[in-house]
């Protein structure tokens, strides 16, 4: 199509095309008045489907900016369509039409969707409106529609950005929750490990406590048991150490008044010698005088007379002492015999209190090692004050070693076991020990057990 | 230098003769029965005497004496079947070494007693020593 087309055309043709141009400018301001909405394609007019014919120069442009609205109008609807996922990939494209393609002015193509069939309403001839006045509606009309499509392309962006966020925000839910089930997992396997671990400590727990009932009524019984036996042989044993010290201070008693008596007799026994070789001398003396005055005789026999009435008095006197000496002999026997009695019944407390059911030297060995007085004088043997002790302390080890090895059936091996007791002089070193008392409380109680388990009768 | 090496030969000399030390040799020494010994009973008496005066010596803690009779009565008690007796006087040598804080030899002795002479009362006796003996 030229400008320069000479008006040669066939007058009803251009007629034609004009009445045609007439109405679609009028049909074309209808559409620019439709509100576009979503999803529902806009009525698109129909392009025309011949060349434009040729005429006048406002004819052409008329023509032109048509075409150029229709391909603005159709190019919108596509990218609007296409944008608010009316067309997505997977959805099935509109049927693309080879000759729905055309060129626009500038030679490029334009994609135009194919356009119905439009039969030409048939109405009475109108009077072609004033270029200018179409231009300017045509003009306003793009205008509108350029409002409406930065409308639109403003709200289809924001519901881009808005469908990124709630996008972003399904993804971040999903990976949050795909987090939270694996932590879930995680935990009801942990659960689970725990639930059966704690089940079988349970089972332990209550197999380990029922055997501790079982133990603790066991042992119990036992303490119950011990306590009532050993209770009956202390209180025996204490009253026994009562008795035995009783016995001990009235034995000291007696043996200091035994001493003073003794001291006493001494001393009587001397003066009576002293009168004794007086009264001797006196006799010789008077002899002597037998042939002296009278006189001289008197004052001695008178003289010997007080001399034999005091030795008379002294007799009498030394008579008397002898009698206590006797008695406090007889007091200390009997105190020693009473001190023997409370050791021997001690001594039996012991043995039977730490060898139940034996007798003789199977019950010493028992008390010996069943009361660790090897272990203990191993022990105590660093406390010792005094170097006798300390002596008493390795003669002690020997014999209770010895004793530990002792075959108490060997009739032999026992006297032999008690000379050498007896030549070590154990037993009085014992009591001397105990007697001094310069040793700690354990020193003495550890010695006095030996002296009941290895002496026979205990002093 | 030779002082010192004088009194090292000195104190050897009496621990040898002492018997802590040549206990060991002593011991196996006499461990069989001695050649011409005399009839069983008559040796058994006589050690039995000797041990009974070594045992006495040990009750008045003269240590060094008592092991010199202790050492050879093993052999004997050995040589005539007397096996308790024989750990006895092991033991007791043992204890006069450890009383003498000669604890190498008292070690030693209590070891012996107790692989030698196993189930005994020596023996019983000699682990409880070895336990409390201070340590090396």
């Amino acid at each position: 199509m030229s400008d320069e087309q000479p008006k040669q055309d066939n007058p009803r043709l251009e007629k034609l095309l004009r009445r045609w141009g007439v109405d679609e400018a009028s049909r074309q301001t209808r559409v620019g008045d439709l509100p576009i909405t979503r999803g529902q394609p806009t009525p698109t007019p129909a392009a025309p489907a011949r060349p434009a014919p040729a005429g006048t120069s406002s004819t052409r442009w008329r023509w032109l900016a048509l075409a150029a609205s229709l391909a603005l109008v159709v190019g919108v609807a596509a990218v609007f369509f296409t944008n608010s996922g009316m067309f997505t990939s997977d959805a099935p494209h509109p049927p693309s039409d080879v000759a729905s393609v055309k060129r626009n002015g500038s030679g490029k193509p334009v994609a135009v969707r194919p356009a119905p069939h439009v039969t030409p309403p048939t109405l009475p001839e109108l009077t072609a409106p004033e270029p200018n006045a179409e231009m300017e509606a045509i003009k306003a009309q793009l205008k509108g529609m350029q409002a409406q499509l930065s409308a639109a392309t403003a709200k289809r962006d924001e519901f881009a950005a808005e469908l990124g966020n709630v996008k972003g925000a399904l993804k971040k839910t999903e990976l949050e929750f795909a987090s939270r089930e694996a932590v879930l997992k995680a935990a009801s396997s942990l659960l689970k490990t725990d639930a059966t671990r704690l089940r079988a400590d349970l089972e332990r727990f209550k197999t380990d406590a029922a055997r501790l009932a079982v133990e603790g009524a066991r042992l119990k019984a036992e303490v119950a048991q011990l306590k009532a036996t050993p209770k009956v042989n202390r209180d025996e044993l204490v009253k026994a150490r009562r008795d035995l010290q009783t016995a001990k201070d009235s034995l000291i008693a007696l043996s200091k008044r035994f001493e003073a008596k003794e001291r006493a007799a001494e001393d009587a026994g001397k003066t009576l010698a002293k009168r004794d070789e007086e009264l001797k001398q006196a006799r010789m003396k008077l002899a002597r005088l037998t042939t002296r005055d009278d006189k001289e005789q008197v004052k001695l026999r008178t003289l010997l007379a007080s001399l034999q009435k005091e030795l008379t008095a002294l007799q009498a006197d030394q008579a008397r002492t002898r009698a206590d000496l006797a008695r406090a002999q007889d007091a200390l026997a009997v105190a020693n015999a009473k001190r023997t009695g409370n050791g021997g019944m001690l001594q039996t407390l012991y043995l039977a209190a730490a060898a139940p059911g034996q007798t003789g030297w199977h019950a010493r060995k028992t008390a010996a090692s069943g009361n660790r007085l090897l272990q203990r004088q191993a022990q105590l043997v660093k406390s010792l004050r005094s170097p006798e002790t300390r002596k008493l302390f390795g003669t002690l080890d020997v014999a209770l070693t010895q004793l530990d090895m002792l075959d108490a059936t060997n009739a032999r091996a026992v006297n032999s076991f008690k000379e050498m007791l007896s030549r070590a002089n154990v037993a009085n070193r014992l009591a001397a020990v105990l007697q001094a008392g310069a040793e700690r409380e354990d020193v003495r109680q550890w010695l006095l057990e030996a002296q009941l388990v290895l002496l026979e009768t205990p002093k | 230098m030779i002082r010192s090496g004088t009194i090292l030969l000195a104190v050897t000399a009496a621990l040898l003769a002492a018997g802590c030390g040549s206990s060991s040799t002593e011991y196996h020494r006499n461990g069989g029965t001695t050649p011409g010994a005399p009839s069983t009973t008559v040796a058994e008496t006589e050690a039995e005497k000797e041990f009974e005066a070594a045992r006495s010596l040990l009750a008045e803690l003269k240590y060094a004496e008592a092991e010199r009779k202790l050492v050879p009565l093993i052999g004997r008690f050995n040589g005539i079947g007397k096996t308790k007796r024989a750990a006895e006087a092991a033991f007791w040598s043992g204890y006069c070494c450890e009383q003498r804080e000669l604890f190498d030899d008292a070690r030693a002795l209590y070891s012996r007693v107790i692989r030698d002479y196993p189930k005994t009362p020596a023996a019983r006796q000699a682990a409880a020593r070895l336990g409390r003996l201070p340590a090396k």
